[in-house]
């Protein structure tokens, strides 16, 4: 359950569940079904079914809002067999709400509708007498208990989603992406941790990790934050940031950026670094990676190395000697 | 093609060049106008290099060339294609121990599973375990070509002949670089083929104990990200040649060199110019 679905399930259970702790007569069993939508959740959640004691002289009285200073019972009517109400609850948990209930001989059915910043929730209610005296503080009781184990259980969910958060956020400035600090619920909610990225955002390293995710930021029309997204809200413009870094050269952080986004500045480092040099040596030193990266079908050999010429097609070769002589033989 | 001697014959020979089908392709610096185009020139005499089986960049793609133990992709495949027995044990003749270049260094008469020496065949290009293998499925060399010719006709490599089973060099051994990339491409789809063409070293054991050693000659594997194989070969006439098989973020490039000036940089440069400007991050 979410937590605005734990906060709206312990606030119905004190209001549908309390039997008024003034009760002064002995109470009878019924039996109870309920059922919660949320809305926007596309499916309703099981309806749950149990055996409370209400007090014999419920029917009498307005249904009591849970025993909270900050909630208020308001418009209460009685109709008929109908009672309706409305509620206000005001602080940390606060809420409006509506209800209604029927009565018909020994059944009941009704609904109640509470609305918070975190949603909105409707329970359908019935029931049924099923006889037998009880005690109705005893119910109370365990009302109240449900309400402090559904607390706890926000509690502890909400514990979780900051954990998760803070692992999100952890994953998203690590790898660069964008929803770190973009999009319409930026995953790392803390300062530091948004500096932190766009700093990375202006080294050779995290600008090339960013781009990553260039394609699917162009490919969703922007749907998906991507680099260019992440460079708005760091203040930065991209291909600025892109020629500070290569102006820096062999001196940049990341010798992958400058291969693969710098070609004029890593081409001397390439001559001077790559050339002749053999792959299996080279591929686990500091220029490995940027030689391979580097590598646009011309690096020279050093003029040391034995250059070895491609092989003369013979078929290249036959058709340059026609060219050469029908020229001789035509006169040009 | 013999040197033209003299205007009138060089005349036509560049004349027959140029009108004779299915060969002027390198005589002409022609460049379909939908097909891929030939962006470094100087990596190899022909190459092909091929993202999620889109064509990116290409050189001479169907000049028929001598393919060197690129060969091997093809022996490998008939091998898995019918009725393959793993465990089947082969003895190595007397022809085969004597093959020539790269070996394993078996002995005439020496026992192996076939499994193993497809594997020396294709992690260590060894012709002496080729030459077994062939031999074992083929009952003969000569016979077992014979049916690298006709499934290479089945599979339309028309620029494919094939002179012996290992990649020796030899008069009317060739391929392409298309051919090569379709070929490897179905080659892939065995898994022992698969599985075995990204080992970079093991051990086999004789039925008769004596443990050889296989180190692969794909120099990309362990060194290239994603490199998950594929084969080399080297002859004199062929030059050096590698079909290269990289996977990245579930992107699969293909990459096919004939004659390569510098084998490993190239296909390593080709490779990450690929998944920089053609696929999705590097």
């Amino acid at each position: 359950m979410t937590s605005p679905a734990l906060r709206l399930a312990a606030a119905s259970c004190g209001l549908l569940l309390a039997a008024g702790a003034a009760a002064a007569e002995g109470g009878v069993y019924w039996e109870q079904t309920v059922q919660m939508e949320m809305k926007g959740v596309p499916f309703a959640m099981p309806a749950q079914t149990q055996k409370i004691c209400m007090p014999a002289d419920r029917w009498d009285r307005p249904p009591q809002a849970q025993k909270d200073k900050n909630c208020e019972l308001k418009d209460v009517k009685v109709s008929g067999q109908t009672m309706t109400w409305k509620m206000v609850c005001t602080g940390d948990q606060a809420m409006t709400g509506e209800g209604e209930l029927t009565r018909a001989g020994d059944t009941f059915k009704g609904r109640t509708h509470l609305a918070m910043d975190q949603g909105e929730m409707t329970m359908k209610f019935s029931g049924k007498k099923l006889g037998g005296a009880c005690d109705p503080g005893e119910q109370q009781k365990k009302a109240e208990a449900m309400k402090k184990r559904i607390e706890g259980q926000q509690a502890e969910a909400e514990a979780k989603g900051a954990e998760l958060d803070r692992v999100q956020c952890d994953s998203a400035v690590k790898n660069m992406q964008a929803q770190a600090v973009a999009g319409g619920r930026p995953l790392c909610k803390d300062p530091a941790r948004k500096a932190e990225f766009c700093a990375r955002m202006r080294t050779g390293g995290g600008w090339r990790q960013a781009m990553q995710f260039a394609e699917m930021e162009r490919s969703s029309q922007g749907a998906i934050p991507g680099p260019k997204a992440a460079a708005q809200a760091c203040g930065v413009d991209l291909e600025k940031v892109k020629a500070e870094l290569c102006a820096k050269g062999e001196k940049v952080d990341d010798l992958d950026f400058l291969a693969e986004q710098c070609p004029a500045e890593s081409k001397a480092l390439a001559l001077r670094e790559c050339g002749g040099r053999d792959y299996t040596a080279m591929a686990g030193s500091r220029y490995g990676s940027f030689c391979a990266k580097a590598w646009d079908g011309s690096l020279e050999a050093k003029p040391a190395a034995k250059a070895k010429k491609p092989k003369v097609d013979a078929k290249d070769a036959a058709v340059e000697e026609g060219k050469k002589a029908l020229k001789g033989v035509l006169g040009f | 093609m013999r040197r033209a001697a003299g205007p009138v014959a060089a005349l036509v020979t560049v004349a027959l060049l140029a009108i004779a089908p299915g060969r002027a392709a390198g005589a002409a610096a022609v460049r379909p106008p939908d097909g891929p185009r030939d962006r470094f020139p100087g990596a190899a005499r022909a190459y092909l290099v091929s993202l999620d089986g889109r064509e990116l960049w290409a050189r001479h793609p169907d000049r028929p060339l001598p393919p060197a133990s690129l060969t091997k992709l093809m022996t490998a495949l008939l091998a898995l294609e019918a009725g393959w027995r793993p465990e089947a044990p082969v003895a190595v003749s007397a022809r085969a121990a004597a093959a020539t270049g790269a070996r394993l260094g078996l002995k005439a008469g020496e026992t192996l599973r076939a499994a193993d020496l497809l594997e020396a065949m294709l992690v260590a290009s060894s012709n002496d375990a080729c030459l077994a293998l062939a031999e074992h499925l083929g009952g003969s060399e000569a016979a077992f070509v014979a049916r690298m010719n006709d499934r290479a006709a089945a599979l339309g490599l028309g620029a494919t002949h094939f002179a012996n089973a290992c990649g020796h060099d030899a008069a009317g051994h060739r391929s392409s670089a298309r051919d090569l990339m379709r070929l490897s491409t179905l080659a892939l789809e065995q898994p022992e083929l698969r599985r075995m063409v990204a080992v970079e070293k093991d051990t086999l054991t004789t039925a008769g104990g004596r443990a050889l050693e296989l180190r692969t000659t794909n120099a990309l594997l362990g060194r290239l990200a994603g490199a998950q194989g594929v084969k080399t070969g080297f002859t004199a006439k062929a030059g050096r040649c590698v079909v290269a098989l990289v996977e990245r973020n579930g992107a699969r490039l293909l990459v096919v060199l004939l004659d390569a000036s510098d084998r490993w940089w190239a296909a390593a440069g080709l490779v990450e110019k690929a998944f920089l400007e053609a696929g999705p991050g590097g």
